[in-house]
């Protein structure tokens, strides 16, 4: 079944015909044309579709994108503001977090739902934050340095 | 891969979504969270047109302490479960059971219900369609045979929830509705035993709370489960253990052990919840204990995990989480 749906994106409206049937990461990619989240495993075990909807880190491949109607969501694409990027990227840069980078774009929207509610995790709650976020070049180590520089000490 | 034909119903309320259930019948499933649902419809193994949403009603929603006992709506997402002080205070061992689901990103979509309603495991089952069809239709698929156990005479599939075998070991109570009629049952009547169909789920019922017991003593418990690694995948072995101390410190009251994964139930352990009630909780018989659960289980090859390795385990996780729990076992969030 199709329906005419509001998504509302990066702070963007948008307005589509979504059929039921379609996942969110499906509609981001496809119809969207945001095609920073990544599809991994379509099943929910790699964290690579990660998204955040309404504040919380979400996977897109298990989420049904007519049941976003109203909801606040926030891609990879979202994080730059004109330009410029986001400190967490220019962290992950900085520290060499980035190989292939298919994994980043979720590792960072975790990391940012992670910080966006607990400004100054401790290392247990920030890897407790990517333990659905799978990595297979970087073996996590740089990943978890570019969070640490990120945050402010107290 | 894509999901088949279906069509979205978001109720506004539990009664609409009741009368939905009850109109569409067979073709109808109630969705939480989705992130168990979503996987099945994508494997074909579910096959429903129409999916009532129900994580967005505050009537299964609620969280809190009623009477003697504490109500949970079934809706009530694990992060939510996690984060609440209430059930820190009074069921940790829900929020033991809760922060080793999945992942961070999983759990803040699914929900306590959809998680006590998942569906048995087995690694010949839980593959995508085109995997499947160059396998006969085992037994949970409507066929004749179960590729797991070859001489089975029915589903062998693994019961694959973590939060059931501790809602099991804290005494649990579900509220099931329909459209007509409300039932109120214990947790450990709401499992077949059944690989093929785990539920006894009523045509056209909905979980709509689970209720806790208060402690009304001093208790300790701990969770543990086996799994490959500590996020991401559902458990191989999982040992609930709740104790509640006699007033005075002077013994055990009650102690009630749930073993999850290795059945195609939770299974309270009596034996061996007998023995330490007559015995104590010292080191000797804690030993003894862990062995008759050793015994008593029977795991079968339908995990990654080897059926002799997850019943030696079972030995060794008894004796750990009897042993935690007795040290006063609190949180041990990761």
């Amino acid at each position: 079944m199709k329906e005419q749906v509001c998504l509302t994106v990066n702070g963007e409206i948008y307005q589509l015909e979504v059929d039921h049937r379609r996942t969110l990461l499906e509609v981001l990619r496809e119809n969207l044309g945001l095609t920073g989240t990544k599809q991994g495993c379509d099943t929910g075990e790699c964290g690579s579709c990660t998204v955040i909807v309404d504040g919380r880190a979400l996977l897109s491949c298990l989420t049904l994108a007519v049941s976003c109607q109203g909801k606040k969501i926030t891609t990879i694409e979202g994080l730059s503001r004109a330009g410029e990027l986001h400190p967490l990227q220019k962290a992950f840069m900085e520290k060499g977090a980035v190989q292939c980078g298919f994994c980043t774009p979720g590792m960072i929207l975790s990391l940012k739902a992670l910080l966006d509610e607990n400004p100054r995790p401790s290392e247990e709650q920030i890897k407790e934050a990517l333990a659905g976020n799978l990595c297979r070049c970087t073996g996590y180590i740089k990943i978890l340095e570019a969070v640490r520089s990120t945050i402010m000490p107290t | 891969m894509r999901l088949p034909p279906i069509i979205y119903h978001k109720p506004k309320s539990l009664s609409e979504a009741l009368d939905f259930l009850a109109w569409q019948g067979e073709a109808a499933t109630v969705m939480g969270g989705g992130t168990a649902l979503i996987n099945s419809l994508r494997h074909r193994l579910v096959k429903k047109e129409h999916v009532i949403a129900l994580d967005h009603l505050p009537e299964l929603c609620s969280l809190r302490e009623s009477g003697d006992h504490l109500e949970i709506g079934s809706a009530t997402t694990l992060r939510t479960i996690l984060a609440s002080d209430i059930l820190r205070q009074k069921a940790p061992l829900l929020l033991q059971a809760a922060a080793g689901v999945a992942s961070s990103q999983v759990r803040n979509a699914a929900t306590l219900g959809g998680n006590i309603c998942l569906d048995t495991r087995c690694v010949y089952y839980n593959r995508s369609a085109e995997w499947r069809t160059v396998l006969k239709s085992c037994f949970k698929l409507g066929g004749e045979i179960c590729h797991a156990v070859k001489r089975a005479k029915g589903c062998q599939a693994v019961f694959s929830s973590d939060l059931a075998p501790a809602l099991l070991a804290l005494d649990a109570t579900l509220l099931l509705e329909t459209k007509e009629q409300k039932r109120t049952i214990p947790l450990a009547d709401f499992y077949s035993g059944k690989g093929e169909n785990p539920l006894a789920l009523n045509a056209g019922e909905i979980l709509t709370r689970i209720r806790v017991p208060l402690p009304r003593s001093r208790s300790s418990c701990f969770y543990v489960k086996l799994a490959n690694r500590q996020a991401v995948d559902f458990p191989m072995l999982s040992v609930a253990v709740h104790v509640r101390w006699a007033d005075g410190g002077e013994g055990v009251e009650d102690i009630r052990i749930a073993l999850g994964a290795i059945s195609s139930l939770p299974l309270r352990m009596r034996e061996v919840e007998n023995l330490l009630k007559k015995e104590g909780l010292s080191a000797a018989p804690i030993e003894r204990a862990a062995d008759l659960a050793y015994q008593e289980a029977k795991p079968v090859p339908n995990t990654v995990l080897s059926a002799a390795y997850r019943k030696k385990m079972v030995r060794a996780y008894t004796q750990r989480a009897i042993l935690e729990a007795c040290r006063g076992g609190g949180i041990r969030l990761i």
